[in-house]
C-alpha cells in the first residue's frame, strides 16, 4: 500500500472509528502515567557564526546531523562524512556525496537532490526575512562539471549554475523584495551530471551559511485592481506566473526570468523571458505556463456591452512557427474555453488574434463560472526554445 | 573453583525464581546493595520496559530447535538501583554428544521503543516495547548499556544450532555483568534430531525499498541493500528483489542465494508511470534466469514470481486498475514467449515443452488483495485470473466464507500468500505492530499451513521515513529510529521491522524481535513441511495415498487458534513447536501419527508404523492392521489424567503429545433448573421440554422468541430477540451448545458478551436449517471477535436475530437447546 493512499485512508477512516468507540463506550487503553514522548527537537543549539560573520546553518559534522535535517534523493549513491581538510571549508567535517542518476528497478532518477530540511534539529532556522545572502559551498569531484541548482520550499528557484571541478562558493542574494522568506520549509539543491555510463557524481558539500541584514524586507505586491495584470516590472509577477508542472527536472522546466531587452517589450519597461528545454533524452518538455491560481478572480464586473477582453502579447523568439493555445480555467465543475493563434518565428503575436473575450467566457461558462482559476498558455514547442510574454491585461 | 561455586548458587536461586543479591563483589552500584531480579521468556513475549515481571520464570532458559537452525528466547533483568554498564557474554555449550561453541550464542540487548496509541495501533497500552535486537558493544560504544533502577532490561539470546551438532540436550550459561557484579543464568539447549532444509518452505516478499535505505543509511547501494538482504535470508525471509546492479551481475546473485531463500522477484521496472511496464527489461532477465538454467542444470524459475508492486499494487480497489492489470499479465506472458522463442531458435531450449519453459510460463504474478476474486462490483478479467496468486490481506481472512474460499483456491492450485499491510496488522490478525501481540505472528504461520497457504508478502522493512510529514520534503523525518514507535502517526511499527546500523557504527543492520518472531513463525511452517515431506514419502509404503500432515498440524492448531484468531498461548505454542519436532522424529523412523481427535473424553488416533517394531500407546501394546508394507494403528483411548498421548516405537524414547483440553457438559438442560441458566432478551422465554423429538437426549430447553412492535421506530428497528448462556472466563475457552429449528431455515447471530452486556460483538452467521440440529462452536469465546477487535473477557454466547416483524405485525420463532459443553482455555 503507498503512504500517499493510507493519509487519505487514515482521515477517512478516523471518523467512523472513533464515532463507533464512542458509541460503544470503548474504553481506550492508556496507561495513567504515560512515559513522556521523545523531544522532538532535542537540546538547544546554540547559534553560531562564521570567520566572515554568516550565522552557521550547517557545517554537515554529524551523521546525525545528515539524517535529521537533510533528505538525499538518488540511486546507487552513498554519503559520508568527510574528514579530509582539501574538501572542507568550515568545521571539521563536510558531507561527501557520490550519488548516481542511473535506472533503477522501479523509476529513474533525472538528478540526484539533496534537500535542506528546515525547522529541524540541526537546520532550526525557517524564517529567512533577515536574510541578504545565503551561502554555500561545494567542491565538485566528479571529473566533470555538473548542473546545479538551489530552490527554496519546492518552487522559489535561487540560483542556477555550473559546477567547476574543484571548489565553488556560492553566495545567493535573496532579493526579499520578490517573495516572503520569513516561512521557508526547506532548500532544493539539485544536481545534475553524470549518469549511468558515467563515474557518479561526486560531491563535497560544506558550510551553508546566512549573511543577514538588518534592513527590514519589503516587498513588491502585484497589483491586480486595475486592468494592468501582469507588467513584469519585477519578479514578484514573474513567480506569479507558474510552470505547468509534469516537467521532467528542475533543469528541464521553463526558465523564467525578467527581460529587459526593448526588443522583446512592447509594453512598459519590462516583459517575461520563457525558455523552455528538452529533457535528458532530447525530447522537448513542457512549453506551457500559466498564470498564479486565482489571481485574476472574479472577471463578472467585465460582462456586458463594451465587450471587455483579455489581452496579452507574446513574442516568438524561436525558429519554429507556434501554435499558441490559450486556455481560461474556471473555478467550478473544470470548466474551461480557449482559442488558438499562430505567432510566426521572431515575431510578436498578433493581438486580434489573442484576444479572449470575457463575453464569450459568459457565454460558454455557467453561473458563478467567471471566477477564474487561471489562465494557460501552450506554446507546443517541438525543440528548445524562448518567448517572451508582455502586459497580461484587460482591454476593449 | 570459587566462581564455580558462585554459578551454582545462582543456578540454584535462579530455579526458584527469586532476586539474588550478589555477596562477593565490593562492586560501586546498586548491584552490591540492591540485586537485581532476572526471569526468562519465551521468543513470543513482549515484556515491556516497566511490567511487572515477578510472574515470569526464574529460569533455566530452554532453547530448542533442529539442526541449521537459529532459535531462541529471553532473558530479562530487573536492578533495584541504576546499572552504569551492562555486559553480556555466554559459555559453550555442552553435552555428552559434544560441544555447541559460545560464537554460536548470539546475544542482543533488546532496545525498548515508546509505543502511544495510534489509530491502527491500540491494542496494547502505551508504554516502552522492547524491538531493536542490537548486540550490546554496539550500545556500549555509545554509553547506552545502562538499565535505570526498577526497569526491565531484557536479552534475546538466539542459539544458531550447527547443521552438523548432534542430537540432544546441551547445558550452559549466559554471564551478566552488571558493573562489575556478574550473574549467571542457565542455558539448556535440546538439539533435535533432523536438520532444516537449507532455504525455508515458505515463500516470502518482504520487501527492502532500496530508495529508502539512504534516509536511514545514507547509502541505497546494491552493497548496502546486500546487508539488508543477507540479514532477511538469515531470519529465513527473502527480500524480494536480488541484491544486483544490473543484468551483469544479476545471475552471480541469483547463484549465491538461491539455496538460501524460498523464492526471489523477477527484476522489472517501470516505462514511466503505473502500469507500464518495460516488457523488453523483464525479457532481458527471464532470458538471463532461463541460460543459467541450462548452464548450471537448476530450474531457476521453480522459485521466481512476479511482483511488480509500483506497476500494481493492490489492483483490486477499482476495474479500471484490475483492466490495467490484465494488459500487464498479458505483456508479462508475451516476454516470456518471446524469450521461449528465441531460445528454442537458439537450441537453448529444446522446445517449448522443456521444463524450463514450462516453468517460466506459468509463472505467477502475486498480487495484494483485500477480498475474494469475486467482489461484485469488479470483474477480475480472466487472464488476471489465471496469471496471478492471490495475497489475501490478514483481515481479509476474518470470516469463515472468506478462509474457506482461498483455502478452496489453494487447494485447487493456486497459490495463496497472506498479505501484511498497515491497516490489517493488529490483532486478532497476525500483528506487526510494536503494541500489540507477538505470538499472532507465529501463529499466522500455522494457519497458513493449515489452510495451505504457502507465502508471506509484506510490504516493507524499513519504513525508516515519516511518511505522514511530507510537507515540503519528499518524505519525513523520524526524531528517532530506535525509541519512537511510530513513524507515521498512524501505526507503531507499519513498514519496519529492521533497524538501520548507521547510527551505531554498524555496516549491518539490526533485526528485531518482531523480526525474530516472523523467522521463528517460517521455522515452525518449515517443520510442517518437514513432517509432511516425511508422510507423502511414506504413502506408497503404507498404501495410503492422502497420507499427509495437514491432519496433526490441524489438530496441533486447536491450542493455538480459534477460527484463524490467535489465543494468545504462549505456553500452548512452545509446546505444539517441541511436539512437531518429536513427530518429524517419529516420522523419521517411519512412525506417522496421521490423525488424532478429541471427541468428548475420547481420544481418537491413527498411527502408522514399519511393520517391525511395536507400538505402545499410554503405555499399552497397540495391535495394528497391515498397510502396505506397514501396519495402521487405529483406536480409541479413554482421555487419560495426564491428558496427553504417549507413544513409544519399539522401545525408543518415548513421545508425548499434549492433548487439547477436552469439552465437559455444561448443561443439558434436563430440569427447569437448567433451563433458567438461559437468559432471554424481552418477548421471549426459555421452558423445559420433554419431548423426545426436540431433544439430542432427554430433555432440552425449548425458547421462543418473538418480535416487539415499539412506539419508536427506532427501538423497533434496534430489538434483537436473544437468549445466551453464561461460561466463566477465567477457566473456558470454547463453548458449543446444540440447536434445532423446527421451523424453516433462518440465520441468527452468534454473538459474544461481556458479563455487564458491554461489548457486545458477533463472532459469526449460522443458518439455521429446518427440521435439524445444528452444532454452535466458539472456539475462542474468551477473548476476542475477529471483526471487530473487541475483547472479553466474555461470559455470555448466544444467538440473536434482527427483530421478527411481518410489516408491523409481530411473530414468534422456536429454538430447542440442548447439551452445552465448555472446553478449557
Amino acid at each position: 500500500m503507498k503512504k500517499s493512499k493510507l493519509r487519505m485512508l487514515v482521515s477517512l477512516l478516523l471518523i467512523p472509528v472513533c464515532m463507533s468507540a464512542s458509541a460503544v463506550g470503548c474504553k481506550k487503553k492508556t496507561t495513567t502515567d504515560a512515559p513522556p514522548p521523545p523531544d522532538p527537537g532535542g537540546p538547544e543549539e546554540q547559534i553560531t557564526y562564521t570567520d566572515d560573520g554568516a550565522q552557521r546553518l550547517m557545517s554537515f559534522e554529524a551523521v546525525e546531523e545528515l539524517l535529521q535535517s537533510a533528505a538525499i534523493s538518488a540511486a546507487q549513491s552513498k554519503v559520508e562524512l568527510n574528514d579530509d581538510a582539501r574538501y572542507i571549508s568550515d568545521g571539521g567535517k563536510s558531507a561527501h556525496m557520490r550519488m548516481n542518476q542511473v535506472k533503477n528497478t522501479s523509476g529513474y532518477y533525472d538528478n540526484s537532490l539533496v534537500q535542506l530540511l528546515c525547522n529541524t534539529k540541526y537546520l532550526k532556522k525557517a524564517d529567512f526575512s533577515d536574510v541578504e545572502y545565503l551561502g554555500l559551498d561545494i567542491y565538485n569531484n566528479s571529473g566533470f562539471k555538473v548542473d546545479f541548482v538551489l530552490k527554496a520550499s519546492k518552487w522559489l528557484i535561487l540560483n542556477r549554475s555550473t559546477l567547476d571541478e574543484g571548489w565553488n562558493r556560492i553566495q545567493i542574494y535573496l532579493d526579499r523584495t520578490t517573495a516572503d522568506f520569513s516561512k521557508i520549509t526547506v532548500f532544493d539543491l539539485d544536481f545534475k551530471g553524470g549518469g549511468a555510463d558515467d563515474k557518479p557524481l561526486d560531491v563535497y558539500v560544506d558550510n551553508f551559511r546566512a549573511y543577514l541584514t538588518q534592513t527590514p524586507a519589503v516587498q513588491y505586491v502585484q497589483d491586480l485592481s486595475g486592468e494592468n495584470w501582469y507588467t513584469f516590472k519585477n519578479m514578484r509577477e514573474a513567480y506569479a506566473m507558474y510552470d505547468m508542472g509534469g516537467f521532467e527536472s528542475v533543469f528541464s522546466m521553463p526558465r523564467m526570468s525578467i527581460n529587459r531587452n526593448t526588443d522583446y517589450i512592447l509594453t512598459g519597461d519590462a516583459s517575461l523571458k520563457v525558455e523552455f528545454c528538452k529533457k535528458r533524452n532530447g525530447a522537448m518538455d513542457t512549453s506551457s505556463v500559466r498564470t498564479a491560481d486565482n489571481n485574476l478572480g472574479d472577471l463578472n464586473r467585465y460582462v456586458g456591452a463594451e465587450n471587455w477582453y483579455i489581452a496579452f502579447d507574446i513574442y516568438n523568439a524561436t525558429n519554429e512557427h507556434i501554435k499558441l493555445s490559450s486556455t481560461v480555467f474556471s473555478n467550478y465543475n473544470d470548466e474551461r474555453y480557449g482559442i488558438s493563434a499562430q505567432i510566426a518565428p521572431h515575431s510578436w503575436s498578433n493581438p486580434a488574434e489573442t484576444r479572449i473575450y470575457i463575453n464569450d467566457l459568459k457565454t460558454n461558462f455557467t453561473g458563478e463560472a467567471l471566477n477564474v482559476l487561471t489562465v494557460v498558455f501552450a506554446f507546443g514547442l517541438t525543440s528548445p526554445g524562448t518567448v517572451y510574454i508582455d502586459s497580461i491585461r484587460m482591454a476593449k | 573453583m570459587k566462581k564455580m561455586v558462585t554459578i551454582l548458587a545462582a543456578l540454584a536461586l535462579f530455579g526458584a525464581g527469586i532476586t539474588w543479591i550478589p555477596r562477593e563483589r565490593n562492586a560501586v552500584g546498586v548491584i552490591a546493595e540492591g540485586g537485581v531480579t532476572v526471569k526468562v521468556a519465551l521468543p513470543t513475549q513482549k515484556i515491556t520496559r516497566d511490567e511487572d515481571v515477578s510472574a515470569l520464570d526464574g529460569g533455566p532458559l530452554y532453547i530448542g530447535g533442529a539442526k541449521g537452525e537459529t532459535t531462541g528466547g529471553q532473558i530479562i533483568i530487573r536492578p533495584s538501583g541504576d546499572v552504569k554498564s551492562y555486559g553480556v557474554t555466554a559459555s559453550d555449550l555442552t553435552s555428552a554428544a559434544g560441544t555447541i561453541g559460545k560464537d554460536n550464542v548470539l546475544i542482543y540487548a533488546e532496545v525498548y521503543t515508546l509505543a502511544t496509541q495510534k489509530p491502527y495501533a491500540k491494542i496494547l497500552p502505551d508504554g516502552w516495547y522492547p524491538d531493536a535486537l542490537m548486540p550490546v558493544k554496539f550500545l556500549a560504544a555509545k554509553g547506552e548499556n545502562a538499565v535505570t533502577a526498577n526497569q526491565n532490561q531484557g536479552f534475546w539470546i538466539d542459539v544458531k544450532i550447527p547443521a552438523t551438532a548432534a542430537a540432544g540436550s546441551y547445558g550452559g550459561s549466559v554471564v551478566i555483568d552488571l558493573d562489575g557484579a556478574q550473574t549467571t543464568v542457565p542455558l539448556s539447549v535440546t538439539v533435535y534430531d533432523f536438520a532444516m532444509p537449507s532455504a525455508p518452505a515458505l515463500r516470502s516478499s518482504y520487501l527492502v525499498w532500496q530508495d529508502w535505505l539512504m534516509d536511514s543509511e545514507l547509502d541505497n547501494t546494491t552493497e548496502k541493500y546486500r546487508a539488508y538482504y543477507e540479514l532477511l535470508a538469515d531470519y529465513n525471509i527473502s527480500a524480494g528483489k536480488l541484491p544486483f546492479t544490473d543484468s551483469a551481475n544479476y545471475i552471480e546473485a541469483l547463484r549465491t542465494y538461491y539455496n538460501r531463500v524460498a523464492s526471489f522477484q523477477i527484476p522489472y521496472r517501470s516505462a514511466g508511470g503505473r502500469f507500464n511496464l518495460d516488457t523488453a527489461y523483464v525479457a532481458e532477465y527471464l532470458e538471463a534466469v532461463a541460460r543459467a538454467s541450462v548452464a548450471d542444470g537448476v530450474n531457476y524459475f521453480e522459485k521466481a514470481y512476479y511482483y511488480f508492486d509500483t506497476i500494481y499494487d493492490e489492483p483490486g480497489s477499482s476495474q479500471a486498475k484490475m483492466d490495467a492489470l490484465a494488459v500487464t499479465v498479458k505483456n508479462t506472458d508475451d516476454a516470456e514467449q518471446a524469450v521461449i522463442n528465441k531460445l528454442v531458435a537458439e537450441s537453448v531450449l529444446a522446445s517449448e515443452s522443456d521444463p524450463i519453459a514450462m516453468v517460466m510460463k506459468n509463472l505467477h504474478h502475486i498480487i495484494p488483495a483485500f477480498g475474494r476474486f469475486d467482489r461484485a462490483d469488479i470483474t477480475w478479467p480472466q487472464a488476471v485470473i489465471d496469471g496471478v496468486d492471490p495475497c489475501p490481506a490478514y483481515k481479509a481472512l476474518k470470516t469463515d466464507e472468506q478462509i474457506e474460499y482461498f483455502r478452496n483456491l489453494a487447494a485447487s492450485g493456486t497459490p495463496v500468500s497472506t498479505y501484511g499491510c498497515i491497516t490489517n496488522d493488529t490483532f486478532p490478525n497476525a500483528a506487526h505492530e510494536i503494541n500489540d501481540y507477538l505470538v499472532t505472528t507465529r501463529d499466522l504461520f500455522w494457519f497458513d499451513y493449515e489452510n495451505g497457504f504457502t507465502g508471506d508478502l509484506l510490504w516493507n522493512v524499513n519504513n525508516h521515513v515519516n511518511t505522514e510529514s511530507m510537507s515540503g520534503v519528499r518524505w519525513g523525518r523520524v526524531n528517532d529510529l530506535y525509541r519512537q514507535a511510530s513513524h507515521d502517526t498512524i501505526s507503531n511499527g507499519d513498514g519496519y521491522m529492521v533497524y538501520p546500523g548507521l547510527l551505531y557504527g554498524s555496516d549491518k543492520p539490526f533485526a528485531s524481535i518482531r523480526l525474530a518472531a516472523k523467522r521463528d513463525g517460517i521455522s515452525d511452517y518449515t517443520y510442517m513441511s518437514v513432517l509432511d515431506g516425511l508422510f507423502k514419502a511414506k504413502q506408497a509404503d503404507y498404501g495410503a495415498s492422502g497420507l499427509s500432515a495437514q491432519g496433526v498440524v490441524k489438530f496441533l492448531n486447536q491450542t493455538l487458534l480459534g477460527r484463524g484468531v490467535s489465543k494468545l498461548n504462549n505456553n500452548g505454542l512452545a509446546a505444539a513447536r517441541g511436539v512437531l519436532a518429536k513427530l518429524i522424529t517419529l516420522a523419521n523412523s517411519g512412525v506417522l501419527v496421521s490423525g488424532l481427535a478429541v471427541d468428548g473424553d475420547k481420544i481418537n488416533y491413527q498411527i502408522y508404523t514399519p511393520a517391525a517394531g511395536t507400538l505402545d500407546v499410554n503405555g499399552s501394546a497397540a495391535t495394528g492392521t497391515a498397510a502396505g508394507s506397514g501396519l495402521r494403528f487405529s483406536g480409541s483411548l479413554q482421555m487419560p489424567s495426564s491428558k496427553s498421548l504417549d507413544l513409544t516405537f519399539s522401545g525408543g524414547a518415548a513421545v508425548s503429545i499434549p492433548l487439547s483440553a477436552p469439552y465437559a457438559l455444561l448443561n443439558a438442560f434436563e430440569t427447569a433448573d437448567n433451563v433458567n441458566a438461559i437468559k432471554v432478551s424481552s418477548y421471549a422465554a426459555a421452558t423445559l421440554n420433554t419431548s423426545s423429538a426436540y431433544a439430542l437426549s432427554g430433555n432440552s430447553a425449548k425458547v421462543e422468541l418473538s418480535g416487539h412492535k415499539f412506539p419508536n421506530d427506532q427501538a423497533t428497528h434496534a430489538f434483537k430477540p436473544q437468549f445466551y448462556v453464561e461460561f466463566n472466563p477465567d477457566t473456558v475457552g470454547a463453548v458449543k451448545f446444540s440447536v434445532y429449528n423446527p421451523g424453516a431455515t433462518k440465520t441468527y447471530e452468534v454473538f459474544l458478551e461481556t458479563s455487564a452486556g458491554t461489548g457486545t460483538s458477533v463472532y459469526d452467521t449460522v443458518k439455521l436449517a429446518g427440521g435439524v440440529w445444528t452444532l454452535i462452536t466458539v472456539d475462542n469465546a474468551r477473548i476476542v471477535n475477529r471483526a471487530t477487535n473487541s475483547f472479553g473477557p466474555n461470559t455470555r454466547v448466544g444467538l440473536s436475530t434482527s427483530n421478527l416483524l411481518n410489516g408491523d405485525t409481530p411473530y414468534t420463532v422456536t429454538l430447542y437447546v440442548d447439551n452445552a459443553y465448555t472446553a478449557g482455555k
